[in-house]
Order: structure tokens, then sequence, then C-alpha cells
């Protein structure tokens, strides 16, 4: 749609059309090459004429707008009608008129579809002469969602240009989804697509627009966020393949008006083999003050037996939290995967983890509304309390034993800063807003075996912001015998994960939270003020390994050790022991000096200064 | 009754009738309505299991005023018509727990009382774990675990056996209800007429279970800084309880004791509670005395068991 000189090149639309077209041509008997044709709809500049003719082997004809355009093809020998698609009645008539009684092998239609203002009655008329022709389409439209467009949008920017894509004479503009809605209304089916990509379109100006330009945080934010939340992106146009199908009744506009929602999903995940305290977990849901919300158990890798136990415990609930019970069972992925696929089919407008081994108190879910109700969209934090249990059978039955009291060791108040290091929000202590899962597309990290939660967190509230409650409304428990993530781990999986995080936390823009400017300031002039006091112990400590390297140096040295026989017990520092330069690595500074000026003053190293010289 | 070496055998038959009694204090009915719904489902459960044949939930309201109107209970009972019959009386006055649960025992043919606080919500086999605790003769309570919160006294992790139970959800044949005279209200208004009657079962020869297998759930929050909150009224009537429970189990040592610390208190909910006794002892209203070999009871710093954390 750039090409001021239109040419074909294997990475622009024409080359990228012929490509499908190649790759789904069928094979033409030499006899039948002048009877069998393909139909490129709206090309002035008929790009594809001769290639199409040289490498498929048909006749090229060109349906064109204007006599004119049609007059210039046919003087390069191209077989050229005039006319064009409208989705009126009269369309029929005109394309058969074009094929006649010729074999019609393909169908392109190169960035025209967006002009106009009836697309479905455009296609419809296509289909019908495809249905006739058993033949394909080819359809390439420009993507009014690259990122280019999309951006300067946000900013309030929407150039028309003479073409490209936003091209003057466009009555429709697509995005994937739209494209996608209008060719299943029309009745066509797209089967294969290679689509043209473009980081830089031709909407990218101003050049130096901040949210345009290659190399600003702004550009970088947006971009990471552009990227993960859908695909598109960089295409420029879409290129499909498409076939004739049956006609669907979906419509092309969506709802304004979204469907009613609990207030909360609840996904809790479960091997089965926590029965017991699953049973808590349930009762205490039961509990709750605020009952608008619904549970979505991932049972992951059940047998028959645990998927048994599962259900049972879902069913001997009271109806009213069984029937806002969804249990989807999950055989594939790691602990992590539960999660995706719990959020994904969660309908609340927040969505919480509660394990199948954690307790929620009465005002767990109520005070994740008041949070959201005073800050829409951002993460909602309450505290959770730490508290060991362990398995027990009382008369043979199981059931759970706490061993220690609940401990607040969890701040109040989120901290994004020292989130930024290690973890200290359980994930039963927070409600994710749907949005960043739902509509931007975050999504746990699959690739990591533990503290994905912490990751997930990190991520969301690096866009969407965290409001914290200090009030406590769940217990975290910790498994003091038994298997846990905490255990299935050893602490190198640990590690490992930790640091895969900080490495995603170090490569990601990130906006400053409000109010966090501030903490980052004091934090620094504390740690300034800190450094001068490690200067100081750093310039000790160094200056303290100098001469520990000395007295190294000194017991460690051919001279030294040559002179053995010289040494007497007891003239140095330990008195009555072999003189080892381990001895010496906690002594300070000062005492250092003292051995160094022993040593050096000794007999044995004294005669044999000679060898040192040599040395 | 009481110091006899003989116990019968509580085993539940099938199909055992149990009255669940709870009273009624200033509650929200929206929590009477969710503790409902878990006790009919917990009942619907047991009853298909034939394990139980019968559930009514005896309700004595103490609050100034009728929290159900004729109506609400009516809508109330319509939530599960079927697994549990509502049984409600307004009291018409503050009766407390102790006098409040003789009074809706009174009466009472069921073969089980289930002595339960209005609000606590039972998980759905509740019925199932408390019973089947029974089966282990000689047992006259059985107590069970409370959510979110559990209580931090020390139980045997193999047989349940715990100094004494709470009252918040507890299981106690009818019969030996009868026999220990319920609850002492001369004594206790709010607390510690479950540690008096858990320790006069225990005198008459049964054990007390503690089952973590029947949990209900019974709403407590912590302060901010993840600390027990009692309320006033809690720590009033537990610091008087003390008292009177101390004289009762025949501990002149602590009665002293605790009385000379809390007349020492510079708070009045503690030097209140030190005249409350010293009034009662001294117009001869204290009850007969039990345990005087001190085999049973148990003071230590103020808890009336080993207690596994402190909370």
């Amino acid at each position: 749609v750039t090409n001021q000189a239109p040419e074909l090149f294997y990475d622009n639309v024409f080359g990228h059309v012929l490509a499908l077209l190649k790759t789904h041509r069928r094979p033409v008997a030499d006899g039948a090459r002048t009877e069998t044709i393909h139909l490129d709809i709206g090309d002035a500049d008929a790009v594809m004429a001769e290639h199409i003719e040289r490498e498929l082997g048909v006749t090229y004809v060109a349906l064109v707008a204007s006599a004119e355009i049609a007059a210039a093809l046919r003087e390069r020998g191209i077989e050229a009608h005039v006319g064009s698609v409208a989705g009126a009645d009269t369309d029929a008539a005109l394309l058969r008129e074009v094929v006649g009684a010729r074999t019609l092998q393909s169908i392109s239609m190169i960035d025209n579809l967006s002009q106009s203002a009836h697309p479905t009655g455009v296609l419809s008329s296509i289909r019908a002469l495809m249905l006739e022709h058993r033949c394909e389409l080819v359809l390439s439209v420009p993507n009014v969602t690259h990122w280019n467009v999309g951006f300067k949008l946000a900013f309030g920017i929407w150039d028309y240009t003479h073409e490209g894509l936003l091209d003057d004479s466009h009555s429709t503009f697509f995005s994937r989804t739209n494209l996608l809605k209008t060719l299943t209304v029309s009745g066509l089916r797209t089967f294969d697509a290679d689509d043209v990509e473009l980081e830089y379109s031709d909407q990218a100006f101003p050049e130096q627009h901040p949210a345009l330009a290659r190399g600003t945080e702004l550009n970088a934010f947006l971009r990471q966020l552009r990227r993960q939340s859908g695909p598109d992106d960089t295409v420029n146009q879409f290129v499909w393949m498409c076939t004739a199908s049956e006609p669907n009744s979906a419509t092309l506009t969506v709802s304004v008006k979204e469907p009613a929602r609990p207030f909360l999903s609840i996904v809790m995940r479960t091997q089965g083999r926590r029965i017991a305290s699953m049973r808590e977990a349930f009762t205490s849901l039961a509990g709750q003050d605020d009952t608008d919300f619904e549970v979505i158990v991932v049972g992951h890798r059940l047998g028959l037996d645990e998927l048994k136990d599962v259900e049972r415990v879902i069913d001997d609930n009271p109806a009213w939290l069984r029937e806002r019970t969804r249990l989807l069972k999950l055989d594939h992925g790691t602990r992590v995967t539960p999660l995706n696929h719990g959020f994904a089919a969660a309908n609340g407008e927040y969505i919480a983890i509660l394990d199948d081994d954690d307790i929620p108190f009465a005002n767990w879910v109520s005070t994740f509304v008041e949070l959201a109700d005073e800050r829409p969209g951002a993460i909602a934090r309450a505290v959770a309390v730490r508290q060991d249990i362990e398995n027990v059978s009382v008369l043979s039955r199981p059931g759970i034993r706490t061993e220690g009291a609940p401990e607040r060791i969890y701040p109040p108040v989120f901290d994004f800063l020292e989130h930024l290091s290690y973890n200290s929000t359980p994930p039963i202590s927070v409600a994710f807003p749907r949005g960043p899962f739902h509509d931007l597309k975050i999504v746990f990290d699959e690739t990591l075996e533990t503290t994905e939660d912490w990751d997930y967190l990190m991520r969301v509230a690096a866009i969407t912001g965290v409001h914290s409650s200090p009030a406590i409304t769940s217990i975290y428990h910790w498994w003091k015998t038994g298997e846990s993530s905490r255990t299935e781990h050893s602490k190198d999986d640990w590690d490992k994960n930790h640091t895969a995080i900080l490495r995603k936390l170090d490569q990601t823009t990130m906006l400053l939270p409000y109010g966090v400017a501030k903490d980052v300031r004091e934090w620094l002039l504390d740690r300034r003020g800190m450094t001068d006091r490690d200067v100081k112990q750093l310039q000790n400590e160094n200056l303290r390994m100098l001469k520990l390297q000395r007295v190294w140096e000194i017991l460690d040295s051919s001279s030294w050790r040559a002179a053995g026989v010289l040494r007497l017990p007891g003239v140095l520092l330990r008195r009555g022991r072999r003189i080892k330069a381990s001895t010496y690595l906690n002594y300070s500074a000062e005492a250092l000096d003292q051995v160094i000026g022993e040593l050096e003053r000794s007999r044995s190293w004294t005669m044999t200064s000679a060898f040192r010289r040599r040395g | 009754v009481l110091q006899t070496e003989s116990t019968e055998d509580f085993t539940p038959a099938p199909g055992a009738r149990i009255q669940v009694q709870s009273v009624l204090y200033n509650n929200e009915p929206r929590a009477i309505e969710r503790a409902f719904d878990s006790l009919a489902r917990a009942a619907d459960l047991a009853i298909s299991d034939d394990i139980v044949g019968s559930v009514v939930w005896r309700i004595g309201d103490a609050s100034p005023i009728r929290t159900f109107s004729d109506e609400q209970l009516a809508a109330l009972q319509a939530r599960d018509p079927n697994s549990v019959w509502i049984d409600y009386q307004w009291f018409g006055e503050n009766t407390g727990s102790a006098r409040g649960h003789n009074v809706l025992a009174d009466g009472a043919t069921a073969d089980y009382l289930l002595i339960q606080n209005p609000d606590v919500i039972h998980s759905p086999r509740t019925l199932h774990e408390l019973l089947d605790g029974f089966h282990h003769s000689p047992v006259g309570m059985v107590e069970a675990k409370q959510l979110p919160i559990e209580h931090p006294k020390e139980y045997d992790r193999h047989t349940g056996e715990t100094g004494w139970a709470t009252t918040a959800c507890a299981l106690i044949p009818r019969k030996l209800f009868e026999q220990l005279d319920g609850f002492d209200s001369e004594s206790f208004f709010l607390y510690c007429d479950d540690v008096d009657f858990s320790w006069k079962v225990r005198l008459a020869g049964y054990r007390v279970i503690f089952q973590p297998s029947a949990c209900v759930f019974h709403d407590k929050k912590l302060s901010t800084a993840g600390a027990w909150q009692p309320s006033s009224a809690e720590i009033y009537y537990s610091a008087e309880a003390a008292l009177f429970l101390a004289h009762k189990w025949s501990r002149d040592d602590i009665v002293d004791s605790v009385l000379a610390m809390f007349q020492g208190s510079e708070d009045s909910t503690y030097t209140k509670a030190a005249a409350s006794f010293v009034s009662a002892r001294d117009e001869g209203r204290l009850v007969a005395r039990l345990d005087p070999s001190n085999r049973i009871a148990v003071f230590d710093d103020g808890l009336y068991t080993k207690h596994r954390y402190p909370l």
C-alpha cells in the first residue's frame, strides 16, 4: 500500500499474495492455460500480472475501476475489464461476464475491501463466484490496529493519507477480529495466511513523537504492553487465503454492555491430595460476609480417586455455593498452568487465588470489594498471616492441625520497591483486576516452577498499581510436614526461579507508581548515608585484606618454607603451634600489623632475606 | 451422678435425632441465614446416609428485640424445609449462654444436643464427624474444630482427647447433659460454662474429644498487628468466670491469687469482676465444690488446659 511505483517484492503484499497462490495452486494442463484464469479485482497497476502468468501458468485478468486504467493495462498486453464489485445485485452479472466460459482458478483482491462501505456485500458477491468455480480468494486488508496507528490515536492523532493504512478512500477499517467476523458473516473461511509485517508503517510520523520514536521510555513501555496484549502490532496488511463456506449470522458490532459478572472469581488449584484442607477452605468460603463470587476449581492431573474426592467436596457444599462452583479438569502443564486455565475461565471483575490449603476470614471478599470500590482496576491487597499446619488423624479421621500461632510477618502496605527484590505478598492476600489478564494478556509464566505468583504480581502491579488495606483477611498456611511447593522444589530451584524473575524485572520498562518517586528518593538518601559508613568499612576491610595478603605472602613464600628448619617454636605470636596463614584470617588490621612486624623481625625471615632478593 | 465410675455407652444408633441449639444475642439475620444453609446441608447429607434421623434447630433469642419476625422465620425455614426444623423462641431477657442453653435443652427428646454459636458455618460433614466420635466409648462430648482461628489447646493426635471443649460447636448426648444438670448458670453467664461442663463430663468418667475433621467456620477478627482481639464483654465475663471456676473446682490458691490480682488492677473491668465474685461469696451464692483432690481441673496461668502455642 505504500509503494510509490508498485512492484512485486517477496516481502511486500504482492509477493505475499503470490506466495499464497503458489502454495495452493492446482495443476493446470498445458492446453488449458488460456482457458484458466486468475481474476485480480481492483489493482490498477496489475503488479502481479506477469508473475501470475509466468509462475502459475494461468491467464491474468484484471477488473479495474475505470476505462482509462483498463486501457493502460491493455497496452501492457493484460486482459482488463472495467467495473467494480460493490455488493450490488449487478455484481454477479459483471463477474460472470468477465470470467465467461473460462475456468476461474483463483481470485485476489488487494487492499480494496476497505474502500467499500458494505464489505460483506462485496465478499458475498465474490463468494457466489467462488462457489460456481470452486476457487479460492486471496484477500489483503490494511490493519488499522498497527501500533503506529494505535499509539498516535492514543494521543489524539488520526492522519489520513492518500494511500496506506489510513488511505482517505477507506470507508471501513479492519482489525483481525472485524475481518474474521466479516468473513464469517459473508460465508468465507480463511485457511492460510501470510501477513505483511512492518515495524514502521507509512503512519510512523511524526518521527519524533515520543510514542513513536524508537529510543523513548514511553515507546518501550507501550510497545511491550501492546506486543503481549494481542497479535498484529506490526502487521501492516492481513493477507489471507479464503474458501467459501456457510454464512454465519454473527453480528459485526460488539455490545457496549458488559455481561453481568460476579465481583470475584476465586481460582482454587488442587491435585486432590489435600481433601481435609480443601473442605476447610470451602467451609470458610461458605462463611463469607460478601458472597458475590464464583469458585473455579482447577483439578490438575487428577486420578480417578482424586477426581471423585474433589467432586465430592464440591457436591457436599450448600446449594448456593455448589451452584457457583465449577470444576475444570486439566491434564497437562506445570503447577502454574492451572492458574492460567482458571484465570481464563474467570468471569469475575476481580480474580483471586485461594489454594486448597489456605483459609480466608469472613471479610476476605468484602475487603477486596471495598478496595476495588476505592481504586477500581488496581490490585486489591489485604494482609495474610502465616500459620504452620500439618495433617493429623484423630480417631482415624483425617484433619488439619495448626502448629503455632498465626504470624503477622507480611507488611500491611504493598511496597513496590521492596517487591522488586522479594515477595512479601502471599497469593491469597491479593485480588487481581480481570483486565490485565483478559485485555492485556498478562498471563502467568509457565516456565517458572515456583514463585510464579510474585512474577505475576509484579507485572500487573507495574501497570495497575496496588491498593492496600492493613486488615488481616486470610491465613496463608505452611505445611510443617508433608508435600507442598516448598518441599517439592529444591533450594536451587527456588534460587533459579528467583533469579529468573529478577532478570525479567530488570528487562522491563515500568511505570513508577504514584508516590514511589518519594520512596526512591528517601531510599537513595538513606543509602548514601549508609554508603559513607560502608565506604569506611570497605576501606578498612581492603586494608585488612592487604595486610592479610602480606602475612600470607610471608608464610607462603618459598624462602619462609625453605627456612623451616630455622623456625623455632614460640618465637612468634602463636607460641607452641605451627604458624599458618589461616590462623590470622579474622585478625584486625592493627593485629595484623603486629603479626607482620613480628614475622618480619623473626629469625626465619631475616635469615632468608637472601632467597627473597633472588625471588 | 458426678464422680461415678460406671459410664454409659453413647454410641449412636442409625437415625440419631439431634437437637441443635443456639442462643441469639443481637446477631445479624444474614449471618444466621448462612449458618442455617450450612447446617441444613450437613443435616441433609447425614440424613441421606441414615446417620441422622432428624434435626431440629432450637433457637433462643436473648436479644432485647426479636431478631426474627414470624415472616422472617418462615423465610428462613423456607430456605430448606426438609432437613432442619427451626424452633424459635424469644426469651425476652438476656439469659446468657449457660441459662439460655439449659432452657433450650429443657424437655428435649433428641438423642444428642449440638450446642453451637448461632453464626457458625458447618462443613458439610460436621454431623458425620462429630457423631463418629461417640463410637469410641466412653465419650461424653465431641467438639468441632473452629476456623479460621483454631483454638490452641492441646489434644491427643490419635484419640482427640482434650482437657475441655468449647461449645462454639460441641455434641453432647442429651441423657448425659441431663444427668450432669446441664450448664452451671448459677456460676457462669457467658464464659467458662463450657469448661465447667467439660470437666463435669470428665469427672463422670467420660472423655472429651476434639475432632479436627469436623470443622466449622466461626469468624474471628485479628487486629492489624495479628493479635487476638477479645471484646470488653469477653474480658469481663472471662475474668469473672475464672474466679467462679477456681472456687467451684476447689482451687482456693487460685481464687486468692487471682482475686488479689484483679482487686489490685487499674482496669475497672477486673475490679468489677472481683467485686462480683466477692459479693456472691459474701451472700452465700457460690455453688458446691467439686474435685477436691484436683484430679480433673487444670489452672495453668489463666488457661484451663495445656495450650500448644500462645494466641
